[in-house]
């Protein structure tokens, strides 16, 4: 690894302020992306700009007018076992433990893992279905951004030169709403999703989807809305059929590429097979009532 | 002592991370060697220019082909795998040492590459090394093969009559991948030159003197120019028994004066590692309707790499009584690293078609695999397919007291459930080792030997001085030699190393115990058959209140004509006896996305005695994991143009402990006639029968027979996709 300087700015400001001052630093937050590849050279900084030690940093908060709060210093184990996010936010709760190992996640941040903009992100597509924004600072001030527009490829995120994410939240989701993510991998643990589909419905009293997203992620270069699948979701009964239209669709509007991991006709009988198994398990969630969801072990 | 549970000696500096390792050595004044390898599987080297890196400042030394014309260290005019050596850099610090290599400007021209074994044999075939030699023989085709080192053909009986008159015959083609040991350790060594114009090498390997002849053997140096001093090991099981990076240490340190330290990173293991080699296979077995083998025939093509190794053909006949045999074996040079050991060489590659095979016949002709097993092995009287005797019916009892300890039959399985048996044979090696007793006079005991210790040898060692002597384990130390302080000893490979040593630690202490008893007997005033030796002190039998403390005897030997008390044995070779793996596993298949969830690991194994049964579990579980994944996620991706398509532990993927069940370890003890105690070796079995039991496992919970190894979740379905269409 090639030596770098390293800075764990107070304040917002004096982040920027380093980062306008070291064109080539990068942001570090947790660094279970950022140190694998320095260690290969793949990455070779001259400076880190820590963030966790940023006002609010590591804090998970939610309030139901405002909704979730993930601070930039925020682990996925953090998120995978808060109460509230496993009880309001199921799909985001259960992409956030599927992350490498008990040590990674310690370690890796929900923020990170969204800058680092990894079509196969297992936090993206839950926090896209869920409707997430990240919160964006820079040398012109602040702005904010739907976790869906934020990522633009393999790799890539909008955020422009000394820009950082200051942290993302999630609005709280309407009553009867429910949520799930699931990815394939060839092993349990200490992998990275093949495909991964997140899901998040919301139900009418009487069991009428009145509005579904579908998020497929790494079968594109970004995690992808399945738009169509999810128009022949709404003002539905969400019958074993319509649930199984829904995710040939979704197949149809995946366009995953075949590398060593998988084929892209298998990634697309995945997409199927998890979409339709992620649909059901989402209504599921919406049917159970909040305080009556169990905290994973 | 001897038979035991003892903990590993060295386990709490292990898992403390106290045992310093071969990249733990930190010599005064080192360089940071680092090597330039080949990102072509086949290329033709046209221009080397290293003049920038050698300008770049803390680059001490940069060495090519051309810099040693009389060595091969480094890759002249052809590559021949990705990942080959072409230069090395010494530097100041190891990312200077990157940085040079980054400035080595090396001008290819690239050659089509060789990477399925079956096409690279084929008579339009691009050669794989250029003009490199190939066996004189013509295929079919009456054309010649390309690319063969190796041609087997073996033939007993008639074979088209016994399947003639065969009442079920199955016949599948099988292939299994490049496995790589995925030792936890990456390897390391440190060379530091000696003002009498030796070099001594700290390495991690399986054996100090075969290491040590290899490094003299690249440097063109005398042997005993050469001291090779062993760090703990992290994890060999086969691969460490030669060298990775320990010649260019020594050239290295050799050329600048200065000691060098070379680390390989996991990238550089998994492409100039030395992975066990894959195989394609087709097989078919035949049976009458009674449950009698009548026959086998088939091909084995052996994936040889750039050595173009070969595996034989025997081991697809394994254990079982086939009168009528027809086996072709090839062995085909690919552009692939130099294939080597993973535990029992050759043996898990075979055992796939061999015992998918029977599995296959057993469900044909209706009889379950368990019974019609036990109408075929070879037992008590036979001969294993290596020629060795079978004096007991081992196979037979471990074989049945696995299926027990499974619920073989007995277990009610749910909706896409299923178990799975397989068996394996292997006979283990022994010898030259050696083993020196001293007792110091407190009464302890340090035990020295060459033997490296990779899976407990050493606290095995000690267990077998400790119950000779009358001494709690904790009273011996044991050191390893290097090749400057004990005689030449082989390698701790082939399941030798307890089998081995073992017999020279228990001759050594007998030799010590014998200078015991006969100082004692004086001592005591009784003959020295009545005494027995027991809690660091010897007692005369019958008589408990007369005896003498062992530090007291000790002590007065110092002082003897005779001197100290000591015992030594060197050891030659003995023979050894086969043994027996069995495995059953339990699986569930999701036939949506493929996964395979393994629910129960049964391993058996006949041991002759477990030394120390908690290092036997050790054995048996590591080596049904590793043999299991082999059936179900591991292995070698190589993409068309001959690179390693996933050469790093993300994307080769072996289990997690979240992945692997409580595995139920059955030892079975049925002395053998040598070995100490009765043992057998036990490091290489367990790896050979996981593949194709979950192979089998899989086939009854789903109907599939998937026979292109790993069984990844694409081709399970795949394949369910196939049975579906029909």
């Amino acid at each position: 690894m090639k030596t770098f300087d390293y800075f764990a700015p107070a304040t917002i400001k004096e982040a920027i302020a380093i980062l306008k001052a070291r064109p080539n630093a990068k942001v570090l937050a947790g660094g279970t992306d950022s140190l694998v590849r320095m260690k290969a050279r793949l990455w070779t900084p001259d400076a880190l700009v820590d963030i966790r030690n940023l006002p609010g940093a590591k804090e998970l908060g939610f309030r139901v007018k405002s909704g979730l709060t993930i601070g930039p210093g925020v682990t996925m184990q953090q998120a995978s076992l808060s109460a509230v996010v496993q009880q309001r936010f199921a799909a985001l709760a259960q992409g956030a433990a599927f992350v490498g190992s008990i040590q990674i996640r310690n370690l890796a941040t929900v923020v990170g893992n969204v800058c680092n903009a990894a079509p196969s992100a297992d936090s993206a597509p839950p926090l896209i279905a869920l409707g997430a924004q990240v919160h964006i600072s820079g040398p012109k001030g602040s702005r904010t951004l739907l976790v869906e527009k934020f990522m633009v490829g393999p790799g890539k995120t909008s955020l422009a030169k000394g820009e950082l994410v200051t942290g993302i939240t999630v609005p709280t989701p309407a009553a009867r709403t429910g949520s799930a993510y699931v990815r394939h991998t060839p092993r349990q643990a200490m992998d990275i999703a093949v495909v991964g589909v997140a899901v998040a419905v919301t139900l009418s009293a009487a069991g009428v989807c009145r509005d579904a997203k579908i998020v497929l992620g790494a079968v594109a270069p970004t995690p992808l809305r399945a738009r169509s699948a999810e128009a022949i979701l709404n003002g539905t009964k969400l019958t074993p059929e319509i649930i199984l239209a829904a995710a040939e669709v979704a197949v149809a509007e995946a366009r995953p590429i075949s590398d060593v991991r998988a084929s892209a006709e298998f990634r697309s009988q995945m997409v199927r097979v998890l979409t339709e198994r992620m649909i059901v398990a989402a209504c599921e969630d919406a049917k159970t009532p909040i305080n009556a969801k169990r905290r994973a072990a | 002592m001897v038979g035991q549970r003892t903990p590993r000696l060295n386990g709490p500096d292990i898992v403390t991370g106290l045992i310093p390792y071969a990249d733990d050595v930190h010599l005064p004044g080192t360089l940071y060697g680092s090597i330039l390898r080949s990102p072509h599987a086949h290329a033709r080297i046209k221009n080397i220019d290293v003049s920038k890196a050698r300008k770049l400042a803390g680059v001490i030394d940069v060495v090519t082909a051309a810099d040693i014309p009389n060595l091969s260290l480094f890759a002249a005019h052809e590559v021949c795998y990705e990942g080959e050596k072409v230069a090395a850099v010494a530097a100041i610090d190891p990312d200077i040492a990157e940085d040079a290599l980054e400035l080595i400007r090396v001008e290819y021209e690239v050659l089509p590459a060789v990477s399925d074994p079956v096409v690279g044999m084929a008579a339009d075939a691009p050669e794989s090394r250029l003009g490199a030699p190939c066996e004189d023989l013509k295929g079919p085709d009456g054309r010649p093969y390309r690319n063969l080192t190796a041609h087997h053909l073996r033939e007993d009986g008639d074979v088209d009559k016994a399947f003639a008159e065969s009442d079920a015959i199955v016949e599948f083609e099988y292939s299994t991948p490049f496995w790589h040991q995925t030792y936890m350790e990456p390897n390391a060594a440190s060379a530091r030159p000696e003002a009498d114009g030796r070099i001594t090498v700290w390495t991690s390997g399986q054996g100090s003197f075969s290491l040590r002849d290899a490094i003299a053997g690249a440097l063109k140096i005398p042997k005993n120019k050469v001291r090779v001093v062993m760090a703990e090991m992290g994890g060999g099981f086969g691969a460490k028994n030669g060298i990775f990076i320990e010649a260019e240490a020594a050239l290295l340190a050799q050329r600048t004066g200065k000691p060098v330290k070379i680390t390989m990173n996991r990238e550089e293991e998994f492409r100039a590692g030395r992975p066990a080699p894959g195989c394609w296979v087709r097989l078919k077995t035949g049976a009458k309707k009674d449950g009698t083998l009548t026959a086998v025939e088939g091909t084995i093509v052996w994936d040889g790499g750039i050595s173009g190794r070969d595996g034989g053909v025997n081991r697809l006949l394994g254990l079982y009584k086939i009168p009528n045999v027809r086996l072709e074996g090839f062995a085909v040079r690919t552009n692939k690293p130099s294939p080597g050991a993973f535990r029992a060489p050759g043996a898990p590659q075979t055992a796939l078609p061999r015992e998918s095979n029977i599995d296959a016949l057993a469900k044909k002709l209706g009889i379950d695999p368990v019974a019609f097993r036990l109408m075929n092995i070879t037992g008590k009287g036979d001969y294993s397919p290596s020629g060795a005797p079978i004096p007991l019916d081992w196979l037979r009892d471990i074989l049945l007291k696995t299926a027990d300890a499974a619920r073989w039959g007995k277990r009610r399985l749910k909706p896409n459930q299923g178990m799975g048996i397989a068996c394996g044979e292997w006979t283990n090696g022994s010898g030259p080792t050696n083993a020196f007793v001293t007792m110091a006079d407190d009464g302890t005991v340090t035990l020295l030997t060459g033997q490296v210790d990779i899976t407990g040898v050493h606290t095995v060692m000690a267990q077998i001085v400790a119950e000779e002597l009358g001494l709690p384990v904790g009273k011996v130390r044991v050191r390893l030699g290097d090749t400057d302080s004990v005689p030449y000893t082989s390698l701790s490979a082939g399941s030798k190393s307890a089998y081995s040593a073992g017999t020279a630690a228990k001759h050594a202490a007998e030799e010590a115990r014998k200078r015991i008893l006969k100082l004692a007997a004086v001592h005591l005033k009784v003959s020295e058959s009545d005494l027995v030796l027991s809690d660091e002190r010897v007692l005369v039998s019958g008589t408990p209140s007369k005896s003498v403390a062992l530090a007291e005897l000790a002590k007065a030997a110092v002082n003897s004509n005779e001197g100290p008390i000591c015992g030594a044995w060197i050891l030659g070779r003995i023979p050894a006896f086969p043994s027996y793996a069995v495995n059953v596993a339990v699986v569930e298949v999701d036939p949506g996305t493929g996964q395979i969830k393994l629910i129960d690991l049964i391993a058996g194994q006949d041991v002759g005695k477990a030394l120390n049964p908690m290092l036997v579990e050790g054995q048996i579980e590591g080596g049904a994991v590793q043999a299991v994944a082999y059936g179900w996620m591991e292995g070698y991706v190589y993409r068309d143009n001959g690179k390693v398509g996933n050469p790093n532990l993300l994307d080769y993927a072996i289990p997690t402990a979240m992945d692997i069940p409580n595995i139920t370890s059955v030892i079975l003890e049925e002395a053998s006639p040598l070995g100490p105690y009765g043992a057998k070796g036990v490091g290489e079995p367990p790896i050979i029968p996981g593949a194709a039991a979950i192979v089998n496992a899989v086939h009854d919970a789903i109907g599939v027979r998937v026979t292109n190894i790993p069984m990844t979740p694409e081709r399970i379905v795949a394949a369910l996709r196939e049975k579906k269409e029909g």
